[in-house]
């Protein structure tokens, strides 16, 4: 089924968001930490290049007579694509870590209120039928 | 357990912003102590502090890197600062210098009250960002469990 591959974007970018709240926690205690630089999460430029390679290796071929799902044409594996730490080089600005903690809550509210859409709103709809 | 994970972080540094308060505030309190068991005048005293990467604090799970970690930060030690003694002139004070280029000067500790106030309010605010983590956490639990309701 095509909304596989959506959660399993959903999940990754999950991922993403807990690991940068986990992260901003560690920036947040070691604030006055003598030496201690901020640390920070790469994840979507990893995913937009992921993205692009597929896009450019053509179309996602739809075989009718008896393999199940898409064949993915696209080069790389989703797998590969991971949420990564990395280093700032600076002490953490507690304002910045601050604002990036209500980016990450926000974005994980609506990607768990988008997966729980696709992944049992949209089934449960097809099992039971729209309600009048 | 990822969201314990960060609670964990903040709560380390939750105790360690407490005990630089406490410290401030016998830094404080003792402002005006010219002798203690030592004999010398109160020293300023300040936290020393140092990451800590615990088993699990490890991010090898989400990041597929065993070498990545989130940090908590704990107590390395408490110092005291060694700056000279601030000198105030009082003949008459019982703790009054008697001999040296000091004569009749009372020896004050180096404790300057609007540093350690300000000191003071920034671990407040620490303080009060880590709680804010712990709150985030809690959410993004909360949330997660929702998915799977109704």
């Amino acid at each position: 089924m095509g909304e596989i591959f959506q959660s399993d974007y959903l999940r990754k970018a999950l991922d993403a968001a807990s690991l940068r709240k986990d992260i901003i926690a560690s920036n947040i205690a070691n604030a006055n930490t003598v030496g201690y630089t901020s640390k920070a999460v790469a994840f979507e430029d990893e995913l937009k290049n992921y993205l692009a390679a597929k896009d450019q290796s053509g179309f996602r071929q739809c075989s009718i007579d008896g393999e199940e799902g898409f064949q993915d044409a696209g080069e790389g594996n989703l797998d590969d694509v991971s949420p990564s730490v990395y280093d700032e080089g600076a002490k953490p600005d507690v304002n910045q870590q601050m604002a990036n903690l209500a980016k990450a809550q926000i974005v994980y509210a609506s990607l768990t209120q988008t997966y729980k859409k696709i992944n049992y709103d949209y089934v449960k709809m097809a099992l039971e039928g729209i309600q009048r | 357990m990822s969201f314990f994970r960060a609670m964990d972080i903040a709560a380390s540094g939750m105790s360690v912003e407490r005990f630089q308060m406490d410290l401030i505030s016998g830094n404080i309190a003792n402002a005006g102590t010219t002798k203690t068991k030592d004999g010398d005048p109160y020293r300023r005293q300040f936290a020393v502090r140092s990451t800590i990467e615990q088993p699990e604090f490890s991010l090898a799970g989400l990041t597929g890197d065993d070498e990545a970690y989130a940090s908590g930060v704990e107590l390395a030690g408490v110092v005291k600062d060694n700056s000279e003694f601030k000198y105030v002139w009082d003949p008459d004070h019982p703790n009054a210098q008697k001999k040296g280029q000091w004569k009749g000067y009372v020896a004050m500790p180096n404790i300057n009250i609007v540093e350690e106030m300000s000191n003071l309010m920034l671990a407040s605010r620490a303080y009060e960002a880590n709680s804010s983590i712990i709150e985030a956490s809690k959410n993004m639990a909360m949330k997660a469990l929702d998915m799977g309701r109704g």
